[in-house]
């Protein structure tokens, strides 16, 4: 809305301010000592003394060799902006022993200040301006009433001439009171708590005017190279970049997850405390850096060398790929620090260092760190980056065991992949079991699989399917040796049967020849009798005739 | 105070004072600064440099560069107190000067 914006310098924030600070209007980071504001000045500057843009930082408290300190300790080549005049600092902190008799003006700060911002011949309106405590300034000389009016003038002045402007305040009621309502067109308030032991900044931003800027509080954290956001992604989109499957090495993974893992695509391992989850972690690092992509796994759990001697146990060497490159171990402690910076630094080494992978075992340390809304809003935002990034991101939930199995975390919307691993109870001891709960856009296997971690690695096995149910593990061998045995004897069964189906015909036969034969003897000795018998009869009548006609008949 | 530019304007005199343009104040500064002794006047919209080096944050503001250092910020109405905190030779007629104070 006719408003032009500035980078800020620090990751993450141009975003939160819808493009940065306002141009040629004074913005106000207010804080409590030691949150990071002048860092915040320090960036700004900095960034515009990259650009070629003359900066100009104002102390009032710091001693200008500490800033110089502070920018070197940033990375920045501060000696040659300074030669270059790129870069300079106004000491404008209060001399000691200085007293006050009389009145006085402070529009001499202004003077200064436009000498400085001018120094290259340029209008002071082309140049940055920082102001580091400039409440500082205002209590030089009178904490009550007079400098109070000359600060709001500064300011006035200094919108006025049109200069792009960063002041700190330190986080009292007096400089809210006297800055921010009047004086300030933009206020970003930092804000640090400790909860649970741990340090929590955010960052939230007050005031705006004229621009949609975020609403929330965003964490930001501070490590050697200044203050960092985590990044925010594009909200419209195009960030399902999810490009083409590969394959994770190991046949059977990839049949149950229907070909593979999507590059750029996101996969959530869950399961209670033993069931596998590191192991299955360990297999797919193989698999996927043998596919030749680089990987990044961090584990909270184990350093290198315990995690990588626990997978030389079951198999699975991952040395060869720390030593071509493919694969980095980052070990981090949970307790370290708080939620928001572990996420910002994974976000901000996906960012720097664009592995192809990320395995995160296992992201529910995070959620000691936080509520579980916020662990999740951080998990959301960090898959986000991953996927907009095309980072194959690959997700450890571990499950208490009074969880029912349940996910604390539920993010399946967000996720491609989402393996179970389980343990199922049976007979006197656990096996370990894997799904697949969901696979987008893949054919994946819907049947639960035995999960076994051998000495060769992750084997994948089918159940015992039979008898109207599913068994596993020992009762699944008990199960299937009884129903070998049963086989076994059917099978010998069978082969009596088959060898009596073959003899019985012959059986038959032979004793059917036997009876033909025992008939044939018999019908045989019977005609033989019935024709002695004619025989003898015939013999008898011929004998009865001729004694008749030897009688001379009747 | 650990400057590293000497004061471009610097004419070698012991009490310097910086003023701003000139208002009632400024003209009243200068007025109180002459009682004292001879002082280098620097108006420092023409000599930011000035102001730059001697880190001046307020209008009027008096320097003695001496060997003996001393800053007062203000209009130097009460010049008694001036003499008092600028000390030897200063404070020498401290009674014959009281006269010098503004009136209003």
């Amino acid at each position: 809305m006719g408003f032009n914006q500035v980078s800020t310098g620090v990751p993450g924030l141009d975003a939160i301010l819808a493009g940065g600070y306002l141009e040629a209007s004074p913005t106000l980071v207010m804080g409590q000592p030691g949150c990071g504001k002048t860092l915040f000045l320090l960036q700004f500057l900095a960034d515009g003394a990259s650009r070629g843009i003359r900066s100009v930082c104002a102390t009032c408290t710091e001693a200008p060799e500490r800033l110089d300190d502070y920018m070197r300790a940033l990375g920045h080549p501060v000696d040659q902006w300074t030669a270059d005049g790129l870069f300079s600092i106004i000491d404008l902190r209060p001399v000691p022993g200085e007293v006050i008799n009389g009145t006085m003006d402070q529009s001499v700060v202004k003077v200064r200040l436009d000498a400085a911002l001018s120094a290259n011949g340029g209008a002071p309106a082309d140049g940055r301006l920082a102001i580091d405590e400039l409440n500082r300034l205002a209590y030089a000389f009178d904490p009550l009433g007079v400098a109070r009016d000359q600060t709001l003038s500064l300011l006035r002045e200094l919108r006025d001439s049109g200069i792009t402007t960063l002041i700190s305040s330190a986080d009292t009621q007096a400089a809210r009171d006297s800055l921010v309502d009047y004086a300030v067109d933009a206020v970003i308030e930092l804000c640090q708590t400790v909860e649970k032991r741990l340090m929590t900044r955010t960052l939230r931003v007050t005031k705006m005017r004229g621009v949609a800027h975020g609403t929330n509080e965003y964490p930001f954290m501070i490590d050697e190279s200044g203050p960092s956001l985590m990044p925010v992604t594009n909200l419209e989109g195009h960030h399902r970049s999810r490009s083409g499957m590969v394959g994770t090495g190991h046949d059977r993974l990839d049949a149950l997850l229907g070909g593979g893992l999507y590059r750029g695509g996101s996969l959530m391992i869950t399961g209670t405390s033993g069931c596998g989850k590191s192991t299955l972690c360990g297999q797919l690092s193989a698999g996927l850096c043998a596919a030749g992509l680089s990987l990044v796994y961090t584990t909270y759990e184990q350093d290198q060398g315990e995690l990588l001697h626990d997978f030389a146990g079951v198999g699975i060497d991952l040395r060869p790929c720390l030593t071509n490159g493919k694969l980095r171990i980052e070990r981090a402690r949970s307790v370290d620090c708080g939620l928001e910076e572990h996420l910002i630094r994974l976000a901000r080494m996906v960012e720097k260092d664009h592995p192809d992978a990320l395995i995160i075992d296992a992201v529910t340390s995070m959620t000691d760190l936080g509520d579980p809304i916020t662990v999740k809003s951080m998990l959301l935002r960090l898959v986000d980056i991953c996927k907009s990034r095309g980072v194959l991101i690959i997700m450890v939930e571990l499950l208490s065991d009074s969880q029912d199995s349940v996910s604390q975390i539920g993010m399946s919307s967000l996720l491609d992949t989402w393996i179970r691993l389980e343990l199922h109870r049976q007979a006197g001891e656990y096996v370990r079991l894997i799904r697949v709960l969901k696979s987008r856009g893949a054919n994946a296997s819907q049947q639960i699989k035995e999960f076994n971690i051998t000495s060769q690695g992750v084997v994948i096995g089918d159940p015992y399917a039979g008898g109207g149910s599913f068994v596993f593990g020992t009762e699944k061998l008990v199960r299937e040796q009884a129903e070998r045995q049963e086989f076994d004897q059917k099978r010998r069964r069978l082969e009596r049967l088959k060898q009596e189906l073959e003899v019985l015909p012959n059986t038959f036969s032979a004793r059917n020849a036997q009876t033909n034969i025992e008939r044939d003897k018999t019908l045989d000795a019977l005609r033989a009798e019935i024709e002695d018998l004619e025989q003898a009869m015939d013999a008898a009548g011929r004998d009865a005739r001729v004694v008749s006609e030897a009688r001379g008949g009747t | 105070m650990g400057s590293p530019f000497p004061p471009s304007s610097c004419k070698g005199q012991a009490l310097r004072l910086f003023v701003f343009g000139q208002s009632e104040t400024m003209r009243r500064a200068i007025r109180n600064a002459k009682a004292l002794g001879p002082v280098d006047v620097i108006d420092v919209r023409e000599n930011p440099a000035a102001a730059e080096a001697d880190r001046i944050l307020a209008t009027p503001t008096l320097i003695r560069a001496d060997e003996m250092p001393a800053r007062i910020v203000g209009d130097l109405r009460d010049l008694a107190a001036v003499r008092l905190h600028l000390g030897p030779p200063y404070d020498a007629d401290l009674t014959g000067d009281a006269s010098e104070s503004p009136h209003s």
